[in-house]
Order: C-alpha cells, then sequence, then structure tokens
C-alpha cells in the first residue's frame, strides 16, 4: 500500500472529518469506498447490493466518527470495517438468511448470486469461486488479511474472536484453498 | 497428468493477487455527495449541541453547583482561622486543645527521627512560654495546668529521645546521635530549671503554708531520713505537743524514731509519743501536716530544710 493508505495519513484525515472538514471526510472516503466494496462486493455478489451496503456502512461511520478514538499506532480500518461487517450481518438477517458460523456460503442457494463477479479476469475467477466455497467467517479473514494487511490480533478485533482462533481458521481455509484446486482439476 | 496440490506459499500468492471488481466511479461520486450531505447535518446537528451544552454548563457554573465550593471555601477560611487563633491558645483558653492536636498531628507527618526531636524541644519550649504568659497575665488557676503540660511534654521528649537516641548510636548514625544527644542538653537543662522553679514555688509556698515542706518529705518516704529529722527537730522546737505527733510518723523507720526520741529527750511531755508509734503512718500524716502548717506558720527556721528535701518528679 502507498503513502496514501498509511495510518498516519488515515489519521490525519480522520482527524480532520472530525474537526468538521468536508474535505478531509471526501478524501477518506475516496480511498476506503475501493476497499470496502471490494470486501463487500465478494460477500454479496451484487453491485446494487454492495453500493447500499457500503452507503449505509459510511453514513454509521460519520454519525459515529466524533466517538472514535485515534490511537497511535491503531488502524482507523479496524473500525471501520467492525461497522461494515455488522452492517453485512444485518443485511443477512433482513433477508432471512440464517447462516451459522462454520456453513459455507455455496450451501445457501440464496447466497448463490455469482461468487466471481463478470469484470475481471479469468484467474481470479477461479480464485474467487474457491474462496466463495469457504466459510464466511474464514472468507472474511483471509480477505482482511491479504487484502486489507490486517494483523490476527486485528482481524480478531473486527470479528470479535481470540487472535488465535484467527490464525488457526486462516490456516484451514489456506489448506483447503490448495486441495481445492487439485480437487477442481483447476491449472495455475 | 500428474496433478500436484498447490504449496502454502502458492496458495497464498493466489489470494493476494486476485483481482476484484472496481466501484463504479458514478456510484461512487453519487453515494459521496450522500455522505457529504449527511456530514453536514451530522456537524450542524453537534455544533448546536455543543453550544447548548456550554451555555447549560454556564448555567450550572453560574448557580446551583456554586453552593457547595462556596461551602467549601468558607469551611477552608474558617478552619485556617482557627488553626492560626489556636496557635497562641494557652491552658484555660478554649482553643488550646485545637493548639495541641495540631501539634500532634504535625509531629505525626514529621519525618525523621531529629527532626521530630527537634519539634518535641520546640513544643516542651512553647509550653513553658505558655506558663511564663500566664502567669505574667496573673492567671494562676491555669499556671498547674501550664506546669502540668510542661511536664507531660519533656518526659515524652526525654522518653522518646533516649530511645531514639539509643538506636542511632547502634546504627552507628553518629551524626543523628549527636543532634539528638544536643536535643537531649537543652530538654535536659528545660526540665531542670522547671524542677528549681516548681522547687521555688514550694518554698516560696512554705513561707505562707508550712505543710507543704513536711509533705514533701513525706512523699520520699523512709529513705529521706533527713528531712524527717530535720521536720521533727523543727516541731519539737517550736511545740512540745507536736513531739507526740512527729513520733507517731518517725514510729516506720527506727533511726527515725531515735532521733525523736533522743530529741525529745529534754522535753517534758514525751510520754504519749510511744503508744502510737505502731498507727497508720498516712493517717498520722495528715495529722502532721495540719498540725505542722500552725507551727511552721510561725517559725522562719523551716526554709532550708524544706529547700534540702529532693521533689519527685514525675
Amino acid at each position: 500500500m502507498g503513502d496514501e493508505n498509511s495510518i498516519e495519513y488515515i489519521n490525519e484525515l480522520v482527524r480532520g472529518a472530525q474537526g468538521g472538514d468536508e474535505n478531509s471526510l471526501g478524501r477518506l472516503y475516496e480511498l476506503l469506498s475501493v476497499r470496502v466494496y471490494r470486501y463487500l462486493i465478494t460477500r454479496v455478489s451484487h453491485r446494487e447490493t454492495a453500493e447500499d451496503l457500503m452507503q449505509t456502512a459510511f453514513l454509521e461511520m460519520i454519525r459515529s466518527l466524533s466517538r472514535y478514538k485515534i490511537r497511535a499506532g491503531a488502524k482507523f480500518t479496524t473500525w471501520l470495517f467492525q461497522i461494515v461487517r455488522h452492517r453485512l450481518i444485518d443485511h443477512y438477517r433482513r433477508q432471512k438468511i440464517v447462516l451459522p458460523l462454520d456453513e459455507t456460503v455455496e450451501s445457501h442457494p440464496d447466497l448463490q448470486t455469482d461468487p466471481a463477479p463478470p469484470d475481471v479476469g479469468e484467474s481470479s475467477k477461479q480464485v474467487l469461486s474457491a474462496l466463495g466455497t469457504l466459510p464466511e467467517r474464514q472468507q472474511t479473514i483471509l480477505h482482511l488479511f491479504y487484502q486489507e494487511e490486517m494483523s490476527p490480533s486485528e482481524i480478531a478485533e473486527v470479528m470479535n474472536m481470540s487472535a488465535i482462533s484467527v490464525r488457526v481458521e486462516k490456516h484451514r481455509a489456506i489448506n483447503k484453498i490448495r486441495y481445492l484446486f487439485v480437487e477442481g482439476g483447476t491449472t495455475i | 497428468m500428474i496433478r500436484k496440490e498447490l504449496s502454502q506459499h502458492e496458495a497464498e500468492e493466489l489470494i493476494r493477487k486476485v483481482s476484484y471488481p472496481v466501484l463504479n466511479p458514478t456510484s461512487q461520486q453519487r453515494i459521496k455527495q450522500t455522505l457529504l450531505s449527511e456530514f453536514t447535518n451530522v456537524t450542524n446537528a453537534r455544533d448546536e449541541r455543543y453550544t447548548m451544552q456550554e451555555e447549560k454548563t454556564f448555567y450550572h457554573l453560574s448557580t446551583q453547583p456554586m453552593i457547595p465550593i462556596i461551602i467549601a471555601i468558607v469551611m477552608a477560611i474558617v478552619g485556617a482561622g482557627t488553626a492560626i487563633a489556636s496557635n497562641s491558645a494557652k491552658p484555660g483558653d478554649a482553643l488550646h486543645g485545637v493548639d495541641q492536636a495540631l501539634e500532634d498531628a504535625r509531629l505525626n507527618f514529621t519525618l525523621g527521627d531529629t527532626a521530630k526531636a527537634e519539634f518535641m524541644l520546640e513544643i516542651a519550649q512553647e509550653r513553658e512560654k505558655e506558663r511564663f504568659e500566664l502567669e505574667s497575665e496573673g492567671r494562676s488557676e491555669n499556671v498547674s495546668e501550664a506546669e502540668e503540660h510542661i511536664d507531660r511534654s519533656l518526659d515524652n521528649a526525654l522518653e522518646t529521645i533516649n530511645r531514639v537516641r539509643a538506636e542511632q548510636e547502634e546504627r552507628g548514625n553518629d551524626n543523628a546521635a549527636d543532634t539528638l544527644s544536643d536535643v537531649q542538653e537543652k530538654l535536659t537543662e528545660l526540665q531542670r530549671r522547671h524542677q528549681e522553679r516548681t522547687q521555688g514555688q514550694d518554698n516560696g509556698g512554705n513561707n505562707q503554708q508550712g505543710g507543704q515542706g513536711n509533705d514533701n518529705s513525706d512523699d520520699e518516704g523512709d529513705d529521706s531520713s533527713n528531712g524527717n529529722d530535720n521536720a521533727n527537730d523543727n516541731s519539737n522546737s517550736s511545740d512540745d505537743v507536736n513531739d507526740d505527733r512527729d513520733s507517731n510518723v518517725n514510729g516506720t523507720n527506727d533511726e527515725n524514731s531515735n532521733a525523736n526520741d533522743n530529741s525529745n529527750s529534754s522535753d517534758d511531755q514525751n510520754d504519749d509519743s510511744d503508744s502510737n508509734a505502731n498507727d497508720d503512718v498516712e493517717d498520722d500524716n495528715s495529722n502532721i501536716n495540719e498540725d505542722d502548717s500552725d507551727v511552721n506558720g510561725s517559725a522562719g527556721s523551716s526554709l532550708p530544710v524544706q529547700a534540702a528535701a529532693p521533689r519527685v518528679t514525675r
């Protein structure tokens, strides 16, 4: 990630937004909306739904921003992704989808949209399809670890679980991906 | 075709390099406008809330919450005033108890043995000063109380310093031991002066009430044979009737009784004295004091005798 995504720069924008600066908030949104959308689109696989969820999450962020306390070394995105994940769970509830923690997305017909959106390359489609077969919790852990570059303890904070559990789940998820590619006959 | 499972590193690289669908810029700008609009509303509402809170805070500060603060300030001023006023209080004054309580508190909070010892000396000196002030003010009824305070403060100070000094010497802390020794000397000197003054008072009292002199000699018990002898001599020299009573007192001591016998040998009326020799000493002493007060009141020669009797210090 570049300097624009550094903790210091984002904290500076947060501080500005807390002080009522619209430009800081606008810039913060431009930077983080891409990342939030990336997470949501792989969870719901529906562009409009992902956009609606993202807007809802950012609105809540704006309303709660004054309560956020900037701490040295702490990532603002950890707090933001907590909000995003809560909105996603709310979405699942509204759809009356009961998703046990260890159940896979593919086992739920309501979630069977298109795990690999059409505007990505073929290899990415394959990987996203393979990731879509994992339990929701493991998908989130892999996304936050590899895309958001969060540490296990930060992921634990987002997901309200222990850091050790995060490591175990991540290890299991990686092993599944390794075997899925062989069993499915996928070649690199 | 041989299929081989991916290594962990290969799997991780696959996930890391996956490309995601991109957010539509139009949608992004549309959402941004919505968010900025909401942001303006939230900011304005917050500003209004802060303004109301500030007004509320000012109202509270200017009215009700000020009452406990005012009470606290008044209590602090009254407390400080009492403490200052009590500093010059003497025995018999209403604030003397406060003065002593403050001194005790200050002593408890004083750190270090030498500092404590010096403060105890200061207390004893203040007690002495109070006594003189009472005397100069003509408040003789409180002088005895002041003397008790002096006795008590001196005893406490000397007892404490003796103990602490021994401890410091054991530890090999020579500087502290020297300082304590200096304080001890000053206290001893103070005590000596106090005793002399007290004895002088007693003597002065004896010029008017000679019975007190015998009191002192009786307090000494059997060891103060000289005092008793002299007392008996005095009484014998003044009145033959008192010889009988004095011999009762001296019946507790063979030597004294002999002395009385010898001194009475030249008198005419010694017959009754032996019969009372085994009576209770205290009862006899009271009789002596009552009678001797009359006798010694007219006998100026008792002064040196009374002065020679050592006073028991508490």
